[in-house]
């Protein structure tokens, strides 16, 4: 068989880049408008990647697009309407992780905020790994409230000064003066108590406010990752809830799938392996952050109505529709 | 003109719509031609043609499906066809290959088309027929009828964004001659960008 087929010569930046795209990077990618940089046409990159979102209960999926800028470039030589030089696929692929690492941050902070928000009475307890490597700071909160005041010297050989002087940043204990240099307790410190009113839970409340204005610092600085898995799990799952607009149920299997593909390009947490979806979830569930519906894993309503307003700062499209 | 038939649809949305036009692409093929050499069942519920569509989601990347990998996917799979990308010049020569019974694969912005805001991703839909006024063809994320009927007008404007761009896949024992003509004079392009 032999045909004939008309095709356009690549004789303007525009086609060239089009050519270049599709060819390169594929569909998802779209050139600006072309810019005159002295010899070359200047061809900036956007990607608009699909996210799909559903409700398993429901059966209900709807598909949004990302708006995400300045993913690639392409140059253009004028003379000859030639590729000088362009973005690899690779680096594409890593500025779209990029942006996208950025949308999650977005989410993940509001996040952190609203469940350390000592109103919400999460019991981070419940989250026993999270709780394992922030021992020093529940241990210390449970001391003082039990009139138990260690020196600064006890803190030191405990390895403990460092977090405690998280509690001091935040302005519910201090350093006494006395001859011997104590961590005592602040009336914020009892306030908090006075309206909990058990230790415990006090000591879990403020296990949120430290996680609400450390998180970056403890999980990038001081490498106390344990509760990173958990933060993860709760973002992968609030995050689409906020993309679909109402709190949805997921399979385990489902939020497993969403948590590896939102943090993909994320240095891996190796706790995840060695503690299992299934016990984070179940956690999360008893701390009051997740809970289920059946078998389905669901939010709750407290705390997606404080996160619904990031969807606002999020480069999604307004309306959503399906390819 | 009679209307191209693909014997199976496949229900895709998102980046993995392209994916699925090449597969429904490759199945007509694979029944429309059955001596080529296929490595693959006719039996199109077979599970080697399940396999196949998953191996090239596995080419889908966070920026879509280059083209350069649809022609990687259809080497591993050792498919008898070839694969090109062209941007043809007008929708007579979409007509010309559904005459010829050569399925093209259209790629257009469907933003544009439904709303007229132009954004990727690009949707690509295996074009079937071309009546008067429509454009007739096979839409993965419409299941489970598949079929859509763009008007012409519209289907020009949304095709014009990604510069008529179109996958044409053919038994390797096709011969496509091609005729280069300007797009658009780089004059022309420049005064309507100013």
């Amino acid at each position: 068989m032999k045909m004939t087929l008309y095709v356009t010569k690549p004789d303007n930046p525009k086609r060239v880049a089009y050519e270049r795209i599709l060819n390169h990077y594929g569909a998802g990618c779209y050139p600006k408008e072309p810019q005159e940089r002295d010899d070359f046409w200047y061809v900036p990159l956007e990607a608009f990647p699909p996210s799909r979102v559903i409700d398993e209960k429901t059966g209900s999926e709807r598909t949004l697009t990302f708006h995400l800028s300045d993913v690639g470039e392409i140059w253009i030589r004028k003379s000859t309407l030639t590729i000088e030089r362009a973005s690899s696929l690779s680096s594409v692929r890593k500025n779209i992780s990029a942006r996208k690492a950025d949308i999650r941050r977005l989410v993940e902070k509001d996040l952190i905020k609203i469940i350390g928000d000592p109103q919400l009475r999460i019991r981070f307890g419940k989250m026993k790994f999270a709780l394992f490597g922030l021992q020093p700071i529940y241990r210390t909160v449970i001391s003082l409230l039990g009139e138990q005041y260690p020196t600064f010297g006890e803190l030191e050989q405990m390895g403990y000064l460092d977090l405690a002087n998280l509690i001091i940043n935040l302005g519910y204990a201090s350093y006494s003066t006395g001859d011997v240099k104590r961590l005592v307790p602040t009336n914020k410190l009892y306030e908090l108590y006075n309206w909990i009113k058990s230790e415990t839970e006090t000591a879990e409340a403020f296990l949120g406010l430290i996680l609400a204005n450390y998180y970056d610092y403890l999980s990038e600085t001081m490498r106390i990752i344990h509760f990173v898995p958990y933060v993860r799990v709760s973002t992968s799952y609030y995050g689409d809830a906020v993309q679909f607009g109402k709190l949805i149920h997921l399979s385990e299997n489902r939020l497993r799938e969403n948590a590896r593909e939102y943090y993909k390009g994320a240095p891996q947490i190796t706790v995840k392996k060695r503690f299992g979806m299934p016990t984070i979830i179940k956690e999360l569930a008893e701390a009051g952050v997740l809970r289920y519906d059946g078998t389905y894993i669901t939010g709750t309503d407290d705390i997606f109505q404080r996160l619904i307003p990031v969807r606002d700062q999020l480069p999604i499209t307004e309306e959503p529709f399906n390819f | 003109m009679q209307m191209i038939n693909l014997p199976k649809k496949i229900d895709a949305t998102g980046y993995d719509c392209l994916v699925a036009c090449i597969m429904m692409v490759c199945m007509y093929w694979r029944v429309e031609r059955p001596t080529l050499g296929w490595n693959v069942p006719t039996n199109l519920g077979d599970p080697e043609w399940d396999k196949s569509y998953k191996k090239g989601l596995s080419y889908v990347r966070s920026s879509g499906l280059p083209f350069n990998n649809v022609r990687r996917l259809l080497q591993a799979l050792k498919f008898p066809l070839n694969a090109r990308l062209e941007f043809l010049t007008d929708v007579h020569q979409l007509e010309h290959l559904v005459s010829l019974n050569t399925p093209p694969i259209v790629i257009y912005d469907h933003a544009f088309y439904l709303k007229g805001v132009k954004r990727t991703p690009w949707h690509a839909i295996v074009m079937t027929d071309k009546t008067t006024e429509l454009i007739v063809g096979i839409d993965p994320s419409l299941s489970p009828k598949y079929v859509t009927k763009i008007p012409e007008t519209d289907f020009i404007e949304a095709w014009k964004i990604t510069q008529n761009a179109t996958i044409i896949m053919s038994p390797r024992t096709y011969r496509i001659r091609r005729v280069i003509t300007p797009s658009e004079t780089l004059e022309k392009w420049m005064e309507k960008s100013q």
